[in-house]
């Protein structure tokens, strides 16, 4: 476990690791380990530095966090759109060692006096400090992945090698991945399901393809059709789409393995893609997972669908699920939370650059935030969130912070509706919400926000809102 | 040109298809009422991304009363697109 490499393994070197469409050129292995010595030769720094990387679905971001983590670096993966200002509060916060970007993002003046840049090709641009080294990093820290990576959320899941190759062996193990798998990504690389997906492939010898093209484009399936891709997943939006698209219409016939994650799939489109990935002699997996437990947690076999669509899955294996309340276990069919404990649990958050000197400080031991329940057969279900996060159209939204950016317009909620943010506001308050604005900085559609209006929002006794009777009061009317 | 009766006013008004294709991609890309959305592209404006995307498909299905096959979904780049879409379906009565 020690060996900190996706990719000198007993693998070919001379296999196919990764198409790169912006390009349109493979990298073989050899070609990869290459190009990422070629990335951290470019790094002067003597200790283990701090990275982050505003990275897009292109070889050159991919090279940066692969060279930046292999020679034992820290980094962390963030959106590139994130809207400017977020951006800014987490670089100044964290004062990264050096920083990743697209060429085309201009960086704030104050910053950039603090960086030397040397271009990264012709799209990316590579930022180091002038002053490095000036917070101490936890040898074992690889990669950091934000909580709410739209609301640039600075709060900061801390992951080790260990918890990195760990739950690659397991993903591997449970979907029987090996050097014939090849998977198109269909998420963001600065997302936690798509770094997953470069580490299983890299580490079963199989490959996998970036593309900057939307899902709902003719581009798209034609790199999945013409680079050959074996295996394909996503959230329940991304099948959602894909139900619209019909999969026989996008005559990708190699198209056998599909995975499913981020949140629960309507059991209709479980029973249907089941059922079209079996036709076509394949299978469905879906699986349930965190940031905070690396990435999987858990993963149904696609021997029990249709009759188990609702479920979960098992652990993974090296993994073990259960169910607790009120500090104790529970039993089969008694709802509590989740409780993950695995080689793949975090090693803790990291909110500022103290924090990243830390070690394991959760024990291995998770409890997830979600609600869910085991049946008899052990078989678990996820059935609600103890915490306050939404996925959005996938994406997972911290409505705290939804709450804070808001905030300048007086005092507001921001609750979970079935997947969407209603978000409410004070009759009398003077500005009303900016919610356009506020979906212009995430970068989430406005369908994903609703802004109800109540004469006054509801306060417990320690003068927080109320978000049960809030939502309870305005699904009635 | 079609009659189209508004719930509010309960009164007939003529209504183009261009400008029921106006307002369904308002609807569908939550675009300002008054923007003029007949030079929008998908690759040029923010909130056409898959999410909107499948919204707009949506949005011009409503107004046209139209099922869009997975080949128009995945052609659907820009307002003439749709118009050509629709033409094809016999959609547009715009001429």
């Amino acid at each position: 476990m020690d060996s900190r490499t996706f990719l000198t393994s007993d693998h070919d070197p001379s296999s196919k690791a990764v198409w790169d469409a912006d390009s349109e050129r493979w990298f073989t292995r050899a070609e990869l380990t290459r190009s990422m010595r070629s990335f951290s030769d470019k790094l002067p720094f003597t200790r283990k530095a701090l990275g982050f990387i505003f990275a897009l679905n292109d070889a050159a971001s991919l090279i940066a966090y692969l060279g930046s983590i292999e020679c034992g670096h820290a980094v962390a993966m963030l959106d590139p759109e994130l809207d400017s200002p977020l951006a800014l509060n987490l670089i100044r916060r964290f004062q990264p060692d050096f920083i990743v970007a697209p060429a085309s993002q201009a960086l704030d003046s104050g910053i950039s006096a603090q960086y030397s840049a040397t271009a990264l090709g012709t799209q990316h641009v590579l930022l180091c400090s002038l002053r490095p080294g000036r917070c101490e990093i936890h040898p074992d820290v690889a990669l950091l992945i934000s909580t709410s990576g739209s609301t640039g959320s600075p709060k900061l899941v801390r992951l080790s090698w260990r918890n990195l190759q760990s739950n690659a062996a397991s993903i591997n193990q449970v979907l029987l991945n090996t050097d014939l798998d090849r998977a198109m990504l269909t998420t963001p690389i600065f997302n936690g399901y798509a770094q997953s997906l470069v580490h299983t492939h890299l580490a079963a010898g199989g490959s996998f393809v970036l593309t900057r093209h939307r899902i709902v484009t003719r581009a798209f399936w034609d790199i999945v059709r013409e680079a050959e891709c074996s295996g394909i997943g996503g959230t329940p939006y991304f099948y959602q789409a894909l139900d619209r698209l019909d999969l026989d219409f996008l005559r990708v016939p190699q198209l056998k393995k599909f995975v499913q994650i981020g949140g629960r799939l309507a059991e209709s489109l479980v029973r249907k893609f089941h059922e079209s990935a079996t036709r076509r002699g394949g299978s469905l997996h879906i699986m349930y997972g965190q940031a905070e437990a690396t990435a999987r947690i858990s993963g149904l076999p696609p021997s029990m669908l249709p009759a188990a669509a609702r479920s979960v899955g098992f652990a993974l294996p090296g993994g073990r699920l259960s169910v607790e309340a009120d500090g104790r276990c529970c039993g089969p069919s008694q709802e509590g939370e989740l409780v993950y404990e695995g080689p793949n649990v975090m090693m803790g958050y990291a909110s500022e650059p103290l924090d990243l000197a830390a070690g394991y400080e959760l024990g291995g031991k998770l409890h997830t935030g979600d609600l869910g329940y085991y049946d008899d057969r052990g078989l678990f279900y996820v059935s609600g969130r103890r915490a306050r996060f939404v996925k959005v159209f996938g994406w997972r939204i911290s409505l705290d912070e939804v709450e804070e950016l808001l905030s300048d317009a007086g005092p507001v909620a921001a609750v979970n509706e079935n997947d969407r943010i209603v978000i409410f506001c004070e009759e009398r308050q003077g500005p009303t919400p900016d919610i356009e604005g506020l979906s212009a900085r995430l970068h989430i559609h406005p369908s994903g926000f609703e802004l109800r209006k109540v004469s006054q929002i509801p306060r417990l006794a320690n003068g927080k809102a109320d978000y049960h009777s809030l939502l309870h009061n305005s699904s009635r009317q | 040109m079609i009659r189209r009766q508004t719930a509010r006013q309960s009164k007939l008004i003529w209504v183009t298809s261009r400008d029921r294709l106006q307002s369904a991609f308002r609807r569908g890309l939550a675009l300002p009422k008054t923007l003029d959305v007949s030079s929008v592209q998908a690759n040029q404006t923010r909130t056409w991304d898959s999410v909107g995307h499948l919204q707009l498909v949506v949005a011009i299905e409503d107004e046209f009363g139209v099922r869009l096959e997975p080949a128009d979904v995945v052609e659907l780049t820009s307002f003439q697109d749709a118009e050509a879409i629709l033409r094809r379906h016999g959609r547009w009565t715009d001429g």
